[in-house]
């Protein structure tokens, strides 16, 4: 019998990661689980097995505590055959991980949930129901909110300020869209639209289908699976096959992706996420940032999935060229957005930086405030916190 | 009340008087609530109001260029916030109707901001969002073009937000 809490150990899960097991064990196991440092002493250890220091640190765990089980997590790689450790691959399903968990011999969260007393009887008298349900709606809002931030942090990152006149800060922002899935799917874009014919990308053994034509992109698999892609680094060349308008016969399609439930997307709203996932608030390797880049139109906001100030950048800049950090200092907004904002539409094809003495030589116009400036704040803010149904919902159809 | 103005403009309204009845009742928090479907003049198909506190509201004057021929403008407030022009992309020639509308509205363009929502794109290949774009570059303004479904009130929230920013790159929120 485990004595409980089970202490776990980990290897090469950043902090992210953490948080996440946590609050999955805080949810669905009861706090039965707690992290602990030592190695030696924990009683399960979670390995990354995608990072590239993991069969190292695995190995030295291993010399150090060779009874306690170990959970692998692999995006790709889920063949390990070590002794006692059991592999799962990323991205995880809940189940799968809390029927792992339940052979360590703790109640499974259904089990605790049959012996919940039923809940016209298990409020106690006493209980002020009122201060129960705002203290309800408070917990909501604040996982909202958590979310949100998560969601607002796979797109920007959480990187502070740089100073762009010292090098080493300004690499520490960098990162090598050639050798991303980014790279790969621009790039293989570009040769479908050129040829205007359907093609499929193959990257990492994952496939991608674009039409130029209808303007869309294919994919077998689902954003948990795409999030983690974008970040994983690989030299190969780009791998792509032409399938010509064929791919629309049934046949061709089971046969390209035999089996699988398609995914649609529109071209410009993959490209816009597949490149705020790569970038999270960081820059391609590529970037001057001591000249304007220029934004030559919108990005369509009623596809792409905005993020704060991305509508901010997008309106200022559109005005003139201006450098970066100018934009981030002129909005009054930490960097990351505008150094975000720039991957995706660069993306896009509708950014880059100017090379035009001209734009360099003046500064930009500054910006005056609209003498209405506290009501738009207020539209902006009703607009923004107003979910609205579509026309089809309001009908009922 | 105080009163800002923004003009929707486009050769066919079908749709938009639900859409802007949903902008404009989702918006309501407990404030008065808004003058509705009314007529303001020869040239106005409908108006909607949207409170956006006790003594604040934005007014929605739709005006279907069809049925109005000969738009006089100047009849409305100076406080003209902006235009949302509604282009079909299954027009005979799209690109001329913004022009059309573009030269139409060109004086109060100083003053105000201009958006551009371009339906139908799926069902026009031969234009996409970027001609629009380009069109509008070549009149010299950098207007935002986007995609718009009259079935679907949140890409009309999104115009609306392209133009309070356009107005105001500055707006905090």
């Amino acid at each position: 019998m485990n004595q409980w809490p089970l202490k776990v150990a980990t290897i090469c899960l950043n902090s992210r990661s953490l948080k996440a097991f946590e609050l999955f064990f805080k949810s669905y196991c009861n706090g039965k689980f707690s992290f602990v440092e030592s190695q030696k002493e924990s009683q399960l250890c979670i390995v990354d097995f995608d990072h590239p220091n993991s069969m190292k640190q695995f190995f030295d765990f291993r010399d150090e505590n060779n009874s306690a089980p170990v959970i692998g997590l692999s995006i790709l790689n889920t063949d390990h055959s070590y002794e006692n450790t059991t592999m799962l691959r990323k991205p995880i399903k809940h189940d799968d991980l809390k029927k792992l968990l339940s052979s360590f011999g703790y109640e499974s969260l259904n089990a605790i949930k049959e012996k919940t007393p039923d809940a016209s009887t298990a409020i106690p008298k006493n209980l002020n129901v009122e201060n129960g349900l705002t203290e309800l709606k408070s917990a909501t809002e604040k996982i909202t909110a958590f979310i949100q931030r998560e969601d607002e942090e796979h797109f920007v990152g959480s990187s502070r300020d740089i100073n762009i006149n010292k090098p080493n800060e300004v690499l520490q922002i960098m990162y090598q869209p050639d050798q991303m899935f980014l790279g790969a799917l621009t790039a293989v874009y570009e040769i479908s639209k050129n040829r205007g014919a359907v093609t499929k990308l193959n990257y990492l053994d994952y496939d991608v289908i674009i039409d130029p034509k209808s303007e869309k992109v294919f994919t077998a698999f689902s954003d948990s699976l795409l999030r983690p892609l974008c970040l994983m680094n690989s030299t190969d060349k780009p791998n792509f096959t032409e399938l010509g308008d064929a791919f629309y016969d049934s046949e061709t399609c089971d046969h390209e992706l035999p089996n699988k439930k398609l995914h649609s997307h529109d071209t410009d709203a993959f490209i816009w996420k597949v490149a705020l996932w790569t970038s999270r608030g960081r820059l391609p390797a590529d970037t001057n940032l001591q000249l304007p880049v220029y934004l030559s139109e919108w990005p369509n906001f009623s596809h792409v999935e905005a993020f704060p100030h991305a509508m901010q950048i997008t309106a200022l800049l559109i005005k003139q060229p201006m450098t970066l950090h100018g934009i981030a200092s002129t909005l009054g907004i930490p960097q990351r957005y505008a150094f975000a904002f720039y991957s995706a539409t660069k993306a896009l094809s509708i950014a880059g930086v100017t090379r035009r003495q001209a734009d360099s030589i003046f500064k930009p116009k500054e910006i005056l405030p609209s003498r209405y400036r506290p009501l738009l704040e207020k539209t902006v803010k009703h607009l923004l916190n107003t979910p609205l149904p579509s026309k089809k919902a309001l009908n009922g159809n | 009340m105080n009163g800002l103005n923004i003009i929707l403009i486009g050769p066919s309204s079908s749709g938009l008087s639900d859409l802007l009845s949903t902008l404009c009742d989702a918006n309501q928090s407990n404030t008065d609530l808004p003058d509705r479907a009314h007529e303001t003049d020869s040239t106005t198909c409908f108006q909607r109001s949207l409170c956006i506190d006790k003594n604040n509201k934005l007014n929605f004057f739709c005006i279907n260029e069809l049925e109005n021929p000969s738009i006089q403008m100047d009849q409305f407030s100076k406080k003209i916030l902006g235009f949302i022009l509604l282009m079909d992309n299954n027009a005979s020639n799209p690109i001329e109707d913004l022009e059309r509308y573009y030269h139409m509205i060109h004086s109060h363009l100083k003053t105000s901001a201009l958006v551009v929502g371009v339906s139908n794109l799926a069902d026009n290949r031969l234009l996409k969002l970027t001609d629009y774009s380009r069109c509008l570059r070549e009149l010299n303004n950098p207007a935002a073009a986007l995609s718009f479904n009259n079935h679907n009130a949140q890409n009309l929230s999104t115009l609306v937000q392209a133009l309070l920013y356009s107005v105001d790159p500055g707006l905090e929120c």
